[in-house]
């Protein structure tokens, strides 16, 4: 599942500045906040196209059997039951690249009580969204202008405020 | 005297020499000549993604159509598209100082920014913009940053104005 996002706009810069720019994002945490940013942003707006009617109604007697998130809801399409699977996510920072690297855990995903005893790890899940083309993919949250713009000021603030000279 | 000399313009060369000898009194050592090629580029790129032009007035207003190819306002001019120009001012070591100018490809471009697009084909009377070169003071704060081993000041400058720019894209690579 792995996504990669990158920095713009640095093409000018000089070398030893990227790279003090590098050291402030990382000093400042910023992997940390994007992906405080993201969690929120699938639990609160959702991902992807509607839930299908199906899911809907495991959704609702699962519920009924397992202890959910406070952002879950059975009609609303945000990778949410218990909270684990966006808990899962990862986010690195590649200093020296000024890439941001999203994955997820390999481990596996706990059962659901009264639900498949199969079990398949965090990222093969996300991978499996991915591919049922239901615009699922945390790539996505990248073209909402709103989220990105707001991610992009809370970029720019950690490296005004963590910059060294 | 100045130790900005003058800026030299042509389709094939656009550049400008600084004499060093004349502000430190000696032939400057190389790292004194490397830093001031460094910091002379943060400047010129600053200042011309700033929006100012040499004379520290604003550059002239894109066309409309322009404006509308590269997606921002028409006073948003910043002399980047995909900032080859930009990227293309560089140094070299001189007798007695540093000659700044524009590396060959990008050169026939920055000449035209820098004249107002003088004998081009079809562009007639073109805004002028002269991005390029740096003033006697600029040059003077470089050399005397560059003795006392201080690059703060520029630095800052640089910083806030980067950062303005910058944004994020998934990498589809």
């Amino acid at each position: 599942m792995t996504t990669k996002i990158k920095i713009t706009g640095l093409d000018v810069a000089l070398k030893s500045t990227r790279l003090k720019i590098g050291r402030a994002i990382a000093k400042g945490n910023f992997a940390g906040e994007m992906r405080e940013q993201m969690i929120e942003e699938v639990r609160r707006n959702g991902l992807g196209d509607p839930l299908a009617p199906s899911t809907i109604e495991t959704r609702r007697y699962l519920a009924q059997h397992n202890t959910t998130d406070k952002a879950y809801s059975a009609s609303k399409a945000n990778l949410t039951f218990t909270g684990a699977l966006l808990n899962a996510m990862t986010v690195k920072f590649l200093t020296s690249r000024l890439s941001f690297i999203i994955d997820a855990s390999t481990r596996k995903h706990k059962r659901y009580k009264k639900g498949s005893k199969q079990t398949i790890s965090h990222r093969e899940i996300f991978d499996a969204l991915e591919k049922q083309g239901k615009n699922r993919s945390l790539s996505e949250l990248f073209k909402r202008s709103r989220f990105l713009s707001n991610l992009t000021t809370r970029l720019k603030k950690t490296i005004l405020d963590n910059y060294e000279n | 005297m100045a130790i900005a000399g003058k800026i030299k313009l042509s389709k094939s060369e656009v550049s400008q020499s600084f004499n060093l000898d004349e502000i430190y009194g000696r032939k400057p050592t190389s790292q004194e000549v490397q830093n001031f090629i460094e910091l002379a580029k943060e400047r010129i790129i600053e200042r011309s993604q700033s929006g100012v032009d040499l004379n520290n007035e604003k550059f002239k207003r894109y066309s409309e159509d322009y404006a509308d190819f590269k997606g921002v306002s028409r006073s948003d001019v910043d002399m980047t598209l995909l900032g080859d120009m930009l990227l293309s001012v560089n140094g070299d070591a001189t007798r007695n100082g540093v000659k700044m100018s524009i590396d060959g490809d990008e050169a026939p471009k920055a000449f035209g920014h820098m004249t107002g697009f003088k004998g081009h084909p079809t562009i007639k009377n073109g805004p002028k913009r002269e991005f390029f070169g740096l003033t006697n003071d600029e040059a003077e704060l470089i050399a005397e940053a560059v003795q006392e081993q201080t690059t703060s000041f520029f630095d800052q400058i640089d910083i806030a104005s980067i950062v303005r720019n910058i944004g994020l894209v998934v990498d589809d690579n």
